[in-house]
């Protein structure tokens, strides 16, 4: 199938390039193989695959490495990776395809097509559009409600958003988040009657052609070249699969290969249109490319925008510019996987890099080097000048957290008999907590998939190690606090970093 | 529109010769002469400077075709919106000092602020002040400026309906910039014009500045403003001009702005003297809000990819670098100021034109200048499209003159139009019999003559000078109820008034 795809996509070219403005850019030489490999060892990722488009052209797509520390078979262009919140520009094209059929506008108000709908604040559940949905304006606090993904499935994280507190003022702040992405895939459901996955599937994967590609990381367990999952816990990388959490969906679901990404990067490129079908309006492609909201270059966005000047969002994109040229770009991290998908419109020109390795900065370190090989800019080693600068990000991340858990009290004990802690907590965000007693050990749960044992660590503080890598990753490293109430009776758990939980009454 | 693009793609080839080197010595010098002929412009002042040193500064024309005085650079012409960045300034120092913050509410400092929507009221920032996104249209309410002092301004702007979503759009504002001075004013217990002179322009040695246009009036180092329109040219002498405070009530040479230029560009200090934070420095020249990359902005600056506001400045990339600039406009005169802080260098250019995209012009031809960028005729080019603007006017009054219903007669006698009609963002309109027609005093500011058009509208002649180049000779249509009397009229660009 990638053969022919290229094939066809070579007939494809001889036309376009008439036409195609941009200049011809460099090949990649043998040196680029050594870089990636050299920069992989340095990241300690074990599995990547990369693929280039230009002028409508695939002209370059190959894996690198093996696909797990546990399975040594070679990772190649067709090997399927989560590609995590690259999704994100699917939902976006979803909804375009609504507008641009005249269903919806951008600017609709999103409690019109999703009756129902509400935020905390009532002018904000009335004003907000579908616009504000895809740029992360909202007013949420940064990452917002993310724990909901492993127990409810999207209209029921829909209905909670209500309880979110807002951390700044409605489209005052850029603030990346996942909620308002369900809610974008629950308006493509309210207005087809067909689910989000249904949708994507039918009217974008499958008609460009995306034969393996999957809306659900399902699709990771029952395919056969697939990559394996790498989580790093306390130093250790662990090799396991990925998550399968039905609601993530619209937010980062998706799976693919490099080779069948290159169709999407030509859907992009191509300004909706791929082999002579138009999928989208130009006017409406250009609209998602195109800023909506400025995002701060904080620490974190230098980080992966190092030269930028300016960097904003735009439906389901980063904007930034990078030597004079405008870079869209998207990063995806499910855990145990990053990838990342970039876009430069002007020169006709787009990449995607997925590893098989949670938070690594290694897919926007080989961006960089494909960009600056293609375009003959000075050679630079991004992956070293990236790594430096996630090291130090990591130990202030890590002194953050340290200082957010404090120093332990020693010599304490807890105020009550273990007994005395177990129940059941509740929060109107999030639902259910439970908290056990077996065997002498304190254990907190939240849904299935998210359990951990409760060390005490002082007073009536207990630090959580998490049983799974859903828990690690969505929580990680944090406290629980058992706070008594006046009658000395425990009537709250505090997780640092979560909210509140209120204790249920026994019946 | 087509028109415009077929020669948008066209005018690349019009190339001017490539100097011999990036200086600015005569053949710089000649280029600007010409194009200031080109543009059939009076006169125009242009000042570079690159770290602190002075790298050109040059009057040409005169200062106006009456007064033929010629123009130097110590010649004082308007900067209008230019004095934005001035005021986000004064903020920026109060933000240091700890007396405000950018996120705080205009309400804290300001306790009878109120727009018209309650949740907007209370939510609204200092920030949002800055940052054009109130959500009310593109220059909301400017029409006040002609008729209300500021306080009186600030307090209708709860008149003013949205027409966007609260921080969904990009959408000029002026007034919003009106209450920004007046938080400085409640914060420092001082008048916006006092702080500003004690807190920049002495510091700065902006001898030669003045914040009250009006007051121009009979200064002899002082350009007058020109205007064309409907194909008459006007003179805009400095009594008539508009005071737009915090907002665009500047007025200096190129030279006096060439230490605000440096001061821009340096670390907030002074002759070793802090006067502002670099972080607060920083953040004036952020981008904070995307401006919608259109056709005509992407016509303006072929060569970027974003634009942005951030406090007081727009922002734009050109050739992979960060530059800051913005322009002003008062009646009859035109100005720009450009920043590229990464070179340290700044280029102001200024005209004794209306709405001129002559600065425009001159600052990307001097941009590719200074880079050994062969540049383009961005004179010949901007040249062509004011022609092709005001062609559009033309063919915009001949079609309104062609859509003219004739033979149409009022459907009352004059006196059945006559009484007073109330707006309670504008105030009263008047109309009154004059012989044949009708007159209209508007606000009790401003005055024209009504001209039977068709039906039950008249056409809006001023007989002041500034409503001429804006809102022009707008339409004004009388309703009338089913019982045939007059219930109110609405007046095109400005709004409706009922029967008072």
């Amino acid at each position: 199938m990638p053969c022919l795809l290229r094939m066809f996509s070579f007939f494809l070219c001889i036309s376009f390039s008439i036409c195609a403005a941009s200049e011809e850019i460099k090949e990649f030489g043998p040196a680029f193989d050594v870089y990636v490999n050299k920069a992989m060892k340095e990241w300690g990722v074990s599995g990547a695959a990369i693929a280039v488009v230009h002028k409508d052209k695939v002209i370059f797509s190959k894996g690198y490495g093996v696909r797990g520390l546990d399975d040594s078979r070679p990772v190649d262009s067709q090997t399927l990776f989560s590609i995590g919140s690259t999704t994100k520009a699917f939902t976006a094209a979803a909804l375009a395809l609504l507008v641009d059929e005249g269903k919806i506008s951008w600017d609709d108000r999103v409690a019109s097509l999703l009756p129902g709908f509400m935020l905390q604040d009532a002018y904000a559940s009335r004003e907000a559009t579908v616009r504000d949905l895809l740029s992360h304006r909202l007013g949420f606090p940064s990452k917002a409600g993310d724990l909901l993904f492993t127990y409810y499935d999207r209209e029921e994280i829909v209905r909670r958003l209500q309880y979110i507190e807002p951390a700044s003022s409605f489209r005052s702040k850029f603030a990346y988040q996942n909620m308002s992405f369900i809610v974008a895939g629950e308006i493509v459901r309210h207005v087809t009657g067909q689910s989000w996955d249904d949708f994507v599937e039918q009217h974008i994967v499958k008609p460009l052609g995306m034969k393996e590609t999957d809306i659900s990381t399902e699709k990771l367990r029952v395919s056969e070249n697939v990559a394996r999952a790498h989580f790093r816990i306390r130093g250790k990388n662990i090799s396991t699969e990925v998550p399968v959490l039905e609601s993530v969906g619209p937010a980062g679901a998706m799976v693919s290969s490099a080779d069948e990404m290159t169709q999407w990067l030509r859907l992009q490129l191509g300004k909706g249109t791929v082999d002579g079908k138009k999928y989208l309006s130009s006017a409406i492609v250009a609209e998602m490319q195109s800023p909506q909201m400025m995002v701060p270059l904080d620490r974190t966005k230098k980080l992966y925008h190092p030269e930028a000047h300016m960097l904003a969002y735009g439906m389901g994109w980063y904007i930034a510019d990078y030597k004079g040229n405008r870079v869209l770009d998207h990063g995806g991290n499910l855990p145990g996987m990053t990838s990342t998908v970039a876009l430069m419109p002007e020169k006709d020109f787009g990449l995607v890099v997925l590893t098989n390795q949670d938070d690594s900065g290694l897919a926007k370190a080989i961006m960089y080097r494909i960009i600056d090989e293609c375009f003959d800019y000075p050679e630079h080693d991004w992956s070293r000048e990236i790594l430096a600068g996630y090291h130090m990000l990591k130990e202030q991340e890590n002194a953050y957290r340290m200082q957010a858990i404090g120093p332990q009290v020693p010599d304490t004990e807890p105020s009550h008999d273990l007994q005395s802690y177990v129940g059941t907590y509740y929060s109107p965000l999030y639902g259910e907590a439970t908290v056990q007693l077996s065997d002498g050990q304190l254990r907190l749960s939240y849904g299935s998939d998210v359990t951990g044992n409760l060390g005490h660590w002082h007073y009536d503080t207990f630090r959580v190690t998490w049983n799974e890598l859903l828990g690690q990753a969505t929580l990680g490293d944090t406290l629980v606090n058992f706070v008594p109430g006046h009658d000395g009776q425990i009537q709250l758990i505090r997780i640092l970093g979560v909210m509140d939980f209120q204790k249920v009454p026994e019946a | 529109m087509r028109i415009l693009f077929i020669f948008f793609f066209s005018w690349t080839s019009l190339l001017f010769s490539k100097p011999d080197q990036n200086t600015f010595d005569s053949n710089f010098s000649t280029y600007l002469r010409s194009s200031l002929e080109q543009f059939e412009t009076a006169g125009m002042a242009v000042a570079i400077i690159r770290d602190d040193e002075l790298l050109y500064a040059e009057g040409f024309g005169v200062h106006s075709l009456v007064n033929r005085a010629p123009v130097t650079a110590d010649t004082l012409f308007s900067m209008g919106s230019i004095t934005k960045g001035f005021t986000t300034a004064l903020l920026g120092m109060l933000v240091d000092e700890g007396k405000l913050n950018w996120d705080d509410l205009v309400t804290q400092y300001l306790p009878d602020f109120r727009l018209h929507n309650s949740f907007v009221t209370k939510e609204f920032t200092i920030l949002d002040l800055l940052t054009h996104r109130s959500g009310l249209a593109d220059h909301a309410g400017d029409l006040l400026f002609l008729s209300k002092n500021h306080p009186e301004m600030v307090e209708r702007l709860r008149f003013l309906e949205p027409v966007s979503g609260f921080r969904a759009v990009f959408s000029y504002q002026n007034l919003m910039y009106l209450v920004a001075g007046q938080v400085i004013e409640t914060i420092t217990g001082k008048p916006w014009h006092e702080v500003l002179q004690e807190r920049i322009l002495e510091p700065l040695g902006m001898h030669h500045t003045n914040l009250h246009p009006q007051t121009l009036e009979g200064n002899k180092n002082a350009v007058e403003g020109h205007a064309r329109v409907d194909d008459l040219l006007y003179l805009v002498p400095w009594k008539r001009q508009v005071d737009f405070g915090p907002a665009g009530a500047l007025s200096a040479s190129v030279m006096d702005m060439t230490r605000w230029m440096r001061f821009m560009l340096g670390d907030g200090t002074w002759n070793g003297k802090r006067l502002m934070s670099e972080e607060a420095m920083k953040h004036l020249l952020s981008y904070e809000m995307p401006v919608p990359f259109t056709e005509w902005v992407s016509m303006m600056y072929p060569t970027s990819h974003f634009l942005g506001y951030g406090l007081g400045w727009f922002s734009f990339d050109w050739h992979g670098q960060k530059v800051i600039e913005h322009g002003g406009n008062m009646p009859g005169l035109t100005a720009k100021l450009t920043l590229v802080p990464s070179e340290k260098l700044a280029i102001l250019v200024v005209v004794n034109q209306h709405l001129s995209l002559l600065p425009h012009a001159i600052t990307l031809y001097t941009l590719e200048h200074y880079h050994g960028i062969e540049p383009k005729n961005w004179s010949a080019f901007l040249y062509r499209l004011t022609k092709m603007v005001e062609q559009l006017s033309r063919t915009m009054e001949r079609s309104i003159q062609a859509e003219r219903k004739t033979g149409t007669q009022a459907s009352l006698s004059l006196s059945g139009y006559t009484g007073s009609y109330f707006s309670p963002l504008y105030g009263k309109v008047a109309v009154s019999r004059k012989g044949k027609d009708l007159v209209m005093s508007f606000d009790g500011a401003l005055t024209a003559d009504l001209q039977h058009w068709q039906d039950d509208t008249w056409r809006v002649h001023w007989r002041d000078l500034v409503p001429r180049f804006y809102p022009g000779k707008v339409l004004l249509n009388f309703h009338l109820s089913s019982t045939g009397q007059v219930t109110g009229l609405d007046i095109e660009q400005i709004g409706s008034f009922s029967r008072f």
